[in-house]
This record gives structure tokens, C-alpha cells and sequence, in this order.
């Protein structure tokens, strides 16, 4: 019966209520959007590491102090060593060698200054060029995949011939024929203005390599992991030589991590001060209910309502609204974040620049939503909480008066 | 036995720099079973009387005893018990909880009092035929006349056998005819249920129906019939 003359409340105070519950419906779905974007973000920069830098890298310790980046002085020869290694860790999913050399792709009387990635032809990285295929198909043993930006300022196509120039490992100049496999598109635009993909043993055989690599790139189950993995290499007998260097992902892209941990503090913030909008809001809108009943709360005390049952009837209130808000707040905001999920929102160069793509993506999780449904509830029954200690104070006599 | 027992009861209300006297040195014995109204111009104190004698308002000085317990000494909580199990209450502007039904209205102080459900339903059932209501048992309050409400506002004041019902000016809002039906019914069921009642009136047509009339004049006990 409680429940029954909250409700009614509820619906008597037609417009208040309506008010009311827009302010929380909106809350939430402000709140599920905000939080499935960033979960977005974070999932999708996650992604974007293992697909591409993995969890861990090992390369040569000189890389740090080179003035050029793509030197075939920092290579390193006993690669085959440390991938058997961390394909023996259980936390390990994969590990492969990535042969990054700078190099001038020509075609049709245009060249093209790039960095080429020799990789694995069944490399587990770079999945977003394998599934951003646009036209052939992705890498051969034999062949060259160029992204669609490169390709255009080429002039060629899938099938086409393209030469790759070089400075191969004696220093002079050497230059190789590839097909062209694909082309792609992939999620980062620096990437596709930048990078072309030729398979592993192509590219040592381009640079006049013995078997020798750049970098060895490994992904775990778990990036929580990575710094355990790193040390235990460090300390066992692969590791320790001097010439390697070994990071981890946060090491890696420690600019991009710190800018996700701000956005999870704007995020907060944006949660906050909703919270605090949509609180105040509703503890004007019941204490204005409040008032608009003293006489109605004076004659209930007077036949036996105690001051707790009268505050639980104000929280009860606030509680419907809550509920009701929630509800209409995840039928909203719920759609939202599930189409963005799909279509993602183009922030352009912007957000690209971040080293986060150009498209976010948001993230639909159950659990997340019932908490900030949950939260919703909690925060219109928080907003009420003042109303309801408000009506709690008041004397019957005084109320059965009106005169409060 | 006395019900109810007031010794030198004075009730001052502070407005601005001055204090209004509304009750003054009032000793008032209510037995059990008695039918008893409040008379007295407007202002004379009655409402504050019964509010006293009601637990919704406390005395300035003088104390009141109900049903052999010492009032102005009970905590919050206690008093609301008091309120709910002893005493019913009928008010002139009816206040019925509007979002609820006529049966609900009724039931509310039972609810609150926890009473079982099945002898909850049945003793509304009950006092909803008493009151000659039952056929209106699923309207809401607006769906009502006046005194229909007050009937409805009677059987609610008695649903959890209160020692005490106080009834404030219960007829003001109502037709002569309807009052007339009211007092008849609070009459009916004093007699036959022997439920205490105390109202107050400054309608001298109501007074015939009390068994004793107590007269207030600017805060004083002016007589008793």
C-alpha cells in the first residue's frame, strides 16, 4: 500500500514527474553512452596493440639511442631463441618476428617513400589490414600489400607490379619486384599513408638479411601480464643478453595510456556532475511534492504513520521515479550505444592523432548497464533523501496545518 | 473508568511578542464509552483540546493521561503507537488518502499497524457495511459526496478498535441532513459498540445527540451538561 500511494503520487504530479523522470532517464542514458564509449576506446586501443605492437616487444638495445630508427645495425639474429621462448609461457598467446625497413615504392613513374612491415604471410598481427582488404586478397609469400591511399598515389591495383628500393645491409642501393597481393584499409590513417606489408622472408631477402629481425612482437591472454612475462624473460636465459631491449605495452604506447586514464577521469567527472545535476533536480521536485502534501502526511502520522514510515514513503517515491527512469533511460541509451557499437562515430584526424583511430566505437555491456541503471534508481532515491528527512521533521500539528 | 484524564492543562502558542492563551487550566475525566462534545465558539480551544487529548499536539503545562498512560512522557515512536492502536481519528476536511480506494482508506491504519490480511479484509468488510459504504468499496475518494467520504474518514477512524475516536467538527463541511446521518451513525456505534467518542461542534443543533457536552469560552472549561 506504501508502494501504491507513492506511485499515485507519482502520477498525480503529472508534469513534476515527468520531469523527474526525463531528468533520470536521460541521466542514465548519458551515463551508458558516455561509459560504452570509453569502454570503446579502451577496447578498441587494446585491440589495435594486439593487432598490430602486441603486449611485449624485444628489440635491440641500441633502438633507443638511434638517430635512424630503420638501421640494419639494430637487428637482432637469435630471434628464432626468444620467440621459442615465449611460445613455451603459458600466459603467451603468440609470438612472431616484424622486420620494419624504410624503403621507396615505385610504380608508373610515381615513388613513394614508406616503412615496410615484413611479417609472417599468416601473421596473427595487423588484423585490421587482413580484415580491411579492399580489393585482391591479403599477403602472399611473393607479394606486396599497399594500402588504398598508397596504391592510388601508385596508380596500380591488385595484380599490378610495384618495385621496392632499398639500402640493403652492405649499404648500397637494391631494388626487388612484387606483385601486388591487396590492397587495404585499415582503422589508422597514419598507417595507411606510411606502411606497406611484404612477408618476412621477402623483406630479409630485399635487405640482403641473413635470418635476422627487428623486433620480436608478443601478445598475452592478459595485458595485466605483460610486466610479469617481461621479467621473467629478463631473468631467464634468452633474456639477459645486453644487447636486447625488452617493453612492455604500457612502455609502448605509455602517451596513449595516459591519455585513456584522462579520459577515464573525464568520464567520471561527466558521470559526476550528472549526477549532481540530476540529484538536485529531483530533491527540488519531491520536496516540492512534500510540500504540496504536508496536510496529507499530517493527517497519515496523526492515524499512526511513524516519522520513519513517513520518510520511507518519500524514499519510495524517489524510488519509483528511479525505477521509472532507469527503465526508460536503458530503452533509450541502450539502442544508442548498440548502433554506435556497429557504425562507430567518426572523430576524424582528431582522435586519430591520439594514435585511437579515426572511428570509436562504443561498447554494450550487460553488466554495466544494470549498474548504471542500478545508479540511476540510486541517485533519484539519493535526490530524495533531503525531501524525505525534510517531511521526517515535520510535527503533525504543523502539518495537519499546512503551516510548515 | 477513566478513559481519559486532563490536570490543568494550559496550551500557549507564542505569536510575535505576544502569546496566545488557547487552553487554560483545563481538567477534563472521560469515562469509557461515553459520548462526549466539545462546545464553543470559534477560537475557543477546541481543536487544541482535542489535539492534546489526541497525541498530535503537546500541552504547555498539565498533564494528560489516556487509558492510564502518562502522555507528555512517551517518546515519538510511542505516541505514534498511541495514535495508531488507541485512537481514531475523524477530521473536518474528511483527508482521505485520494490515490487509494475507499476500502484501501480504510484499511491504511491496519496496514500500518500490521494487522493479518484476512482479518484485515474482513473488518473493513465489516465496518464498510457498518457505515452503510460497502457498495462504493473500489472508488476513490473524489468519486464520493461529502458524506460518503465522512463515512468512509469513521470507518477508518475505527478499524484498529481504538479505545478513543476524536472526531473534530466532523459535520462542518456537510449538509444539516448529512451531519444529522453522521452523528447518527457515531451514535449507533457508540451504543452498540461502546467506541468512546469526543468531537467538538459550534453547531448547538449537534449537541442533542451528545451524552455530555463540555462548553469552552476563551481557553476555560465555561461548563459541563
Amino acid at each position: 500500500m506504501i508502494w501504491k500511494i507513492a506511485w499515485g503520487s507519482v502520477v498525480r504530479h503529472g508534469r513534476r514527474s515527468l520531469l523527474i523522470v526525463l531528468v533520470v532517464a536521460i541521466s542514465v542514458a548519458v551515463m551508458l553512452f558516455v561509459t560504452g564509449m570509453m569502454d570503446g576506446m579502451r577496447q578498441d586501443f587494446f585491440e589495435t596493440m594486439v593487432t598490430s605492437g602486441g603486449h611485449i616487444q624485444v628489440d635491440s638495445a641500441d633502438t633507443a639511442d638511434a638517430l635512424d630508427p630503420y638501421s640494419l645495425e639494430l637487428l637482432i639474429a637469435d630471434w628464432h631463441g626468444i620467440r621459442d621462448w615465449f611460445q613455451s609461457q603459458p600466459e603467451v598467446v603468440r609470438a612472431e618476428p616484424v622486420l620494419t625497413f624504410g624503403a621507396m615504392v615505385l610504380a608508373n613513374d610515381h615513388n613513394v617513400p614508406l616503412v615496410g612491415y615484413g611479417v609472417e604471410p599468416d601473421t596473427g598481427f595487423f588484423s585490421d589490414v587482413r580484415s580491411g582488404v579492399v580489393s585482391g586478397s591479403f599477403l602472399d609469400s611473393d607479394g606486396i600489400m599497399l594500402s588504398t591511399v598508397t596504391a592510388g598515389m601508385l596508380d596500380v591495383t591488385a595484380g599490378d607490379t610495384v618495385s621496392v628500393l632499398v639500402e640493403d645491409s652492405t649499404g648500397a642501393p637494391y631494388y626487388l619486384a612484387y606483385p601486388v597481393s591487396g590492397t587495404f584499409r585499415s582503422d589508422g590513417a597514419d598507417f595507411d599513408q606510411s606502411a606497406f606489408l611484404i612477408s618476412h622472408a621477402a623483406a630479409q631477402d630485399l635487405l640482403y638479411l641473413g635470418d635476422e629481425t627487428r623486433e620480436v612482437r608478443v601478445v598475452l591472454t592478459d595485458e595485466t601480464q605483460a610486466s610479469t612475462v617481461a621479467d621473467r624473460f629478463r631473468t631467464s636465459d634468452v633474456g639477459t643478453a645486453d644487447h636486447l631491449r625488452v617493453r612492455t605495452w604500457r612502455e609502448i604506447n605509455g602517451g596513449t595510456a595516459v591519455l585513456l586514464e584522462m579520459f577515464d577521469v573525464f568520464m567520471y567527472a561527466v558521470n559526476l556532475l550528472i549526477v549532481i545535476v540530476a540529484a538536485t533536480v529531483i530533491t527540488n521536485a519531491i520536496l516540492m511534492n512534500v510540500f504540496e502534501k504536508i496536510e496529507e502526511f499530517g493527517m497519515m502520522r496523526a492515524i499512526g504513520l511513524t516519522r520513519k514510515g513517513q520518510f520511507g514513503l518519500v524514499l519510495a517515491e524517489g524510488a519509483s521515479y528511479g525505477v521509472v527512469g532507469s527503465l526508460l533511460g536503458i530503452a533509450v541509451g541502450v539502442p544508442i550505444v548498440i548502433w554506435f557499437s556497429t557504425h562507430g562515430i567518426n572523430f576524424g584526424e582528431m582522435m586519430d592523432s591520439f594514435g585511437l583511430g579515426r572511428e570509436v566505437t562504443t561498447r554494450f555491456d550487460l553488466e554495466r548497464t544494470i549498474v548504471t541503471a542500478a545508479f540511476g534508481a540510486a541517485v533519484a532515491i539519493g535526490g530524495s533523501l533531503y525531501a524525505g528527512v525534510t517531511a521526517m521533521r515535520l510535527s503533525v500539528i504543523e502539518s495537519i496545518r499546512g503551516s510548515a | 473508568m477513566a478513559l481519559i484524564s486532563l490536570e490543568q492543562v494550559t496550551k500557549d502558542y507564542p505569536l510575535g511578542k505576544t502569546t496566545i492563551h488557547a487552553l487554560r487550566g483545563v481538567d477534563i475525566t472521560i469515562d469509557e464509552g461515553e459520548f462526549t462534545a466539545v462546545a464553543g465558539p470559534s477560537g475557543c480551544g477546541k481543536t487544541t483540546l482535542l489535539n492534546i487529548v489526541g497525541c498530535i499536539d503537546h500541552p504547555t503545562a498539565g498533564s494528560v493521561h489516556l487509558d492510564g498512560q502518562q502522555v507528555e512522557v512517551l517518546s515519538d515512536a510511542d505516541e505514534a503507537g498511541l495514535r495508531l492502536h488507541k485512537i481514531g481519528f475523524v477530521f473536518q476536511n474528511f483527508n482521505l488518502i485520494p490515490v487509494l480506494t475507499v476500502e484501501e482508506n480504510v484499511a491504511f491504519p491496519a496496514v500500518l499497524a500490521g494487522t493479518p490480511k484476512g482479518e484485515r479484509r474482513d473488518y473493513v468488510t465489516y465496518l464498510l457495511d457498518a457505515v452503510g459504504i460497502s457498495e462504493y468499496a473500489r472508488h476513490r475518494p473524489d468519486e464520493l459526496s461529502g458524506g460518503q467520504r465522512q463515512r468512509v474518514a469513521v470507518a477508518r477512524a475505527l478499524v484498529n478498535r481504538p479505545s478513543l475516536v476524536i472526531a473534530d467538527e466532523p459535520t462542518a463541511n456537510l449538509d444539516s441532513e448529512t451531519g444529522d446521518r453522521i452523528l447518527d451513525l457515531m451514535r449507533t456505534l457508540n451504543t452498540r459498540d461502546s467506541v468512546t467518542f469526543l468531537f467538538s461542534t459550534h453547531n448547538p443543533e449537534i449537541l442533542r445527540y451528545a451524552g455530555r457536552t463540555i462548553r469552552l469560552r476563551d481557553g476555560r472549561i465555561e461548563g459541563t451538561s
